[in-house]
Order: structure tokens, then sequence, then C-alpha cells
């Protein structure tokens, strides 16, 4: 039974001037309340600007008891992994092994590079700095005093708490081009894309299995996850321009270009239905929902649909 | 009338192997239910292992109310300041304006140095290092596109949200000696020493008062705080070997140069009383304590000491 999770709206309420997490926190509960597998946050820095991930994930935890928590996804690059291997792991013990690190590179945009040099990060070569941040933090993950000398350089250190999962909390990859299937395999938990139609979902995961096959780990044991953004009303038309509109103040970038690159749904309820099913059916197992428009009733339409499903 | 504070022993639970937060955040209910003022976290990365204090603030923030909920102290220098502002907004947010900003520079030791190095962060100039991460963490809470071209280069820069007191948290110095007191007053907002003894403070708060307004600042504007380690027993000699045992233990060196370095009390209810009583006679408002073990058994008789002073 495929497991589907919500993402709360950290980026849309900063934009709208409502930067309260009150009512984030509100939501939380009740997409918990509704029976979804999960709650998810995104992140960025300055670029495009929304509540801190990992510290309203922890506030997130104080407040739910069984959904899984997640970044969808969080830029590990920009961040020193020492810091990052010490918060998630302070995270991942609040909400008692509750925590999926979904992780991304971020696209190259000016306002991308202008996020690095605010953290200090160079820009070049972010997805070896990301890589070797993430195995740096599994080995910090095993509490066993680390030794390193790479791009960072750890003497005989150890950060406390250790997760309350043993080896740290999965880490989905959320790369989607053939390097990143390739690297998702090699190295990480989990695959979870935002580009893939339902027809090319399945013939993607595969690449993913393939390359965890040929790095001699086992395929079955990487998860295979979507990120899909939807609109639902009962006018296809209205769910459309919902659609547009959330998307352009979103990324600040026409609509259609969004549409282009990212998997998005405007239209009926039983249309959403069948189209989340599609992934499900392509063998996705964890979908995660980007609602756009009001979010409240959003919720409640898709936790009607996760019913209808049977879910 | 002072306020009282209580500070987890984030510490001792994983020097103690016990990392799990569901009893960290119990004993932050018990404070606050017991009604005392705020509720604090030390700091540290490698050298002293515990959990870090601001995811675990976020989720304390999320299960209090009422309650202040401060870093005691956080080391700003070990953390990129543009994701420190946005950390530290965020908790803001959910502790709805409850944030104290605890700051210090950590002593010079090898495991400090180790801690520094880990964090890909120069050691020397540390305190220059800290109080420009402060003035563009300050920046960037108001709000504005920020550009910033020291140590670190943000151009156009903005984070959300934006913290919930207008212009961030207050932010408290933890520095004991002349500089330090110097440096309190001419830029930040508390005073937060832990090595004045009653004797000693009042002289020294009015030279950081003096210091802020040789810095045209409002001298009265600043909290007087201090740091306090106390182990309550009627049976004085129980009580000093228990300081003892949790001083060694905690820091690994012997108790007296601890005891000489930073102002603690062994002894019975009474005497502790007395002991609090005289720092808020000396002019402290805001006294935060950390227990050496028996947390709830402390917590109980803190409060009563609370009542008992009438505060």
């Amino acid at each position: 039974m495929p497991r589907l999770g919500y993402l709360l709206p950290t980026r849309e309420r900063v934009m709208e001037g409502r930067p309260e997490t009150g009512p984030l926190l509100a939501l939380a509960e009740k997409a918990e309340a509704l029976g979804f597998d999960s709650i998810w946050v995104g992140d960025s820095v300055t670029a495009k600007p929304r509540h801190d991930p990992l510290t309203l994930l922890a506030a997130v935890a104080g407040r739910t008891r069984k959904a899984e928590l997640g970044t969808a996804v969080l830029l590990a690059a920009l961040r020193n992994p020492v810091l990052l291997a010490h918060q998630a792991a302070t995270v991942d013990r609040l909400c008692e092994g509750r925590l999926i690190l979904g992780i991304g590179i971020a696209a190259d945009t000016p306002a991308v590079r202008r996020d690095f040099e605010a953290t200090g990060v160079p820009f070049d070569n972010r997805v070896g700095r990301m890589n070797e941040a993430m195995r740096l933090c599994r080995a910090l993950w095993t509490g066993q005093p680390v030794d390193w000398t790479g791009l960072w350089t750890v003497r005989q250190g150890a950060v406390g708490p250790t997760p309350h999962r043993p080896g740290g909390p999965p880490i989905w990859y959320g790369g989607f081009l053939p390097a990143g299937r390739i690297r998702t395999g090699r190295l990480y938990d989990g695959w979870f894309p935002s580009q893939p139609k339902p027809e090319e979902y399945a013939a993607q995961f595969e690449d993913v299995r393939s390359a965890a096959r040929a790095a001699g780990r086992d395929p079955a044991a990487i998860t295979a996850a979507m990120y899909v953004t939807l609109a639902i009303d009962d006018d296809p038309a209205r769910a459309d321009a919902t659609m547009n509109d959330y998307l352009v103040r979103y990324y600040r970038m026409p609509a259609a270009e969004t549409r282009n690159r990212e998997r998005c749904f405007a239209g009926t309820e039983a249309d959403a239905a069948a189209w989340i099913k599609s992934y499900a059916d392509a063998g996705a197992s964890h979908i995660v929902l980007r609602l756009a428009g009001d979010t409240e009733h959003q919720l409640d339409i898709a936790a009607r649909i996760r019913r209808g499903l049977g879910w | 009338m002072a306020k009282l504070g209580y500070l987890l022993p984030t510490r001792e639970r994983v020097m103690e192997n016990h990392h799990e937060t569901g009893s960290l955040l119990k004993l932050a209910e018990t404070a606050e239910a017991l009604g005392y003022d705020s509720i604090w976290v030390g700091d540290s990365v490698t050298a002293r292992p515990r959990h870090d204090p601001l995811t675990l603030l976020a989720a304390v923030a999320a299960r209090t109310k009422k309650a202040e909920l401060g870093t005691a102290v956080l080391l700003p220098a070990l953390r990129n300041p543009v994701l420190l502002a946005h950390q530290v907004a965020t908790v803001d947010r959910i502790a709805e304006g409850r944030l104290i900003l605890g700051i210090g520079i950590a002593s010079d030791m090898p495991a400090i140095r180790l801690e520094f190095e880990a964090m890909g962060v120069p050691f020397e100039k540390r305190v220059g290092r800290m109080n420009e991460a402060i003035r563009l963490c300050k920046a960037l809470w108001t709000g504005k596109p920020v550009d910033w071209n020291k140590l670190w280069t943000v151009k156009q820069g903005t984070v959300g949200p934006t913290p919930h007191r207008p212009g961030g948290p207050p932010i408290w110095f933890g520095g004991g000696l002349p500089a330090g007191r110097e440096r309190t007053g001419k830029l930040y907002d508390g005073w937060f020493p832990n090595l004045p003894t009653a004797e000693e403070y009042p002289a020294q708060l009015a030279e950081v008062r003096a210091a802020a307004e040789a810095a045209g600042r409002d001298p009265n504007a600043i909290t007087g705080a201090m740091y306090l380690t106390l182990a309550i027993d009627d049976d004085t000699k129980r009580a000093d070997a228990k300081i003892d045992s949790y001083l060694a233990h905690y820091y690994g060196v012997p108790a007296a140069q601890m005891r000489a370095r930073q102002r603690s009390f062994a002894g019975p209810v009474s005497g502790a009383a007395a002991w609090i009583k005289s720092y808020a006679d000396a002019g402290a408002t805001h006294i935060m304590l950390r227990f050496a073990g028996e947390h709830e058994r402390h917590l109980e008789q803190g409060a009563k000491i609370k009542q008992e002073l009438g505060w």
C-alpha cells in the first residue's frame, strides 16, 4: 500500500507575509489526524525564502506521534556536514526515528548561486560536496569517533546524540537525470524525483535499481518516492488557473516552464485520484503532495482521495 | 523579584548514554508547570557532545506556552551566520517571541580547537567572528535585503521568516572577563555570566552598564542574568560530593578547578534559597539554575524556593 505525504506550505506562507508557525503546526496535526503517512517541508535559505526545515520539523515532531517527517528536499551542500549530522540526529531523536532526509542539489540559477555564496560554500562540485557530506554524516551517525580528511577535517570527532534509528535516517535523493538515478542507486536509500511522468516512472526507477545492483546493494531496499503538485477543483479551468498562479508566484517564472519540468496536476477530484494512483501503479510506494491554492480545503480533498483509494 | 530559569540536562543525558529526548521534553513541561520562567539548553558540537540546541528548543517551543526559551550558551562563531539567522528566526516564530539567544566564545582548549576545525571555522579571532556574525544576523532579522561584504558575502539576501519579535530575540553575552563585560555593554542585550560571586556581581554589572552608557545605549535596557549550578541536599557533605562528582564528570577536570571558575552551591534548601536570593539582591533579574543530577527532585525544590522568595 503506497504511503501518502503532505508538504507544509512554508514557502507560500512566507511569500504571503504570514510567517507565523502556529497555523503550520496546526496543518501538520490535521494532516496526521487525517491519516497522512508523512509530513514534509522544503528548503531554501535566501533564494526562495521559507522557514528553516530542521527546526520546523523539530517542532512538528513535538506535536505529532506517528507520521514520518521529511525534508523535500534539503540542500545538503549548503550546510557544514558535522552540524547537519548533529541537527538531523537530534531531530531524529525528537521524532523517535520518523525522520526521512530528502536531499537535493538545487538547479543552477543566479539566486541559488547567491545562496551558496551567502552560506560560504563554493558552488562548483556541489554534487561531490553533497555526496561527501552525506558520507561524513553517516560516519558520525555511528556514534564512533570519526577521523576524516577530505573537504572537511575531523579528528576523533563524535556528535551526540546518535540518531534514533541505528545508522541514521534514510536518505532519499531528489535527482531525476540519468546521473542522479545512478547516484541514488549507488549511494542512497530512496529515489525522490518530481519530474517523471507516470509512464516514465517504472523505467527510470529500474535505472536506480540496476545501479544499486551493480554497486552490490539490495535494489529492493530502495524506496521509490515521487513529489507531485496538485490543484483540485470541480472546474478544471479554475484548477488550471489556480495552478498557474501558484507556480508563477512560487518560482517567479512562467508557469508553463515549471509545468514542463515538474509534474503538476490540475483537474477534478476523480482525475486527481486516478493520476496519483497511476504513480503507485508505476511502482512509487511513497507519494508526496504539494497542494496549490487553499491548502486546508485541498488537504481535506486529498484525504478523501486517499480513503477512496483504500490506502 | 527575579525570573528563575532551568537548564535541561542535554549534556548529562548524552554522557549517560540516554540519547532519547522524550524525557527531556517532559522535564521542560514539568518546569513550565512548576512556574519556572525560562528553559535553557547548552551548546557544543564535538567538544562536549549533547543535543543540538536550536532543534531541541524548537520542540520545547512546540510543547510549552509561556516559558522563555534560551541557549546557555550558543557558540555563534561555529555557525554560518546566514543559516544561524534563519534557524533562530524560525525558532523564535515557533516560540512566538519567547526566545533568548545566549551566546559565548568557548574557552581555548584542545577539544574546542578540534571543534572549530571540524566546523571548518578558523579559531583565531573567534570573538570578532562572533560579533560580526551577530551583526549580520541582526541585519537579516530586519527582513530587508542585506548586502554584506566582510567575513561573509551576502548580495541582496533575505531569509524568511523574520523573527516574531521585531529586530530578533534579545542577545545575552556570557562573558565573565572585563573585556566581555565591556562587549556586552557596547553590543548586547543581556549579561549572562557564571563567574561572579554575589559580592562581585553589582560592580561588574555596573561596568556593563557604564560601557552601555559610553556607547550611547540605555544601560537599564540591559538584563542582568546569572548562570548557577546547584546540588541541594540537607546533608551538606553529600551535596558537596554530588557537585564534585558532577563537575568532574561533566568537564573531565578536577572539580576544584571548575568550582573556582564558575559559581556553584552545595547544601540544604534554605542555604540554596539564600544564595540564589543574594544574586537577586545584587541586581540579577534572571537567574538560571543548572542542577547536578536528580532533576525531578531538584526542580521541585527550586520551585519551592521560588515560591518562598515570592518570585
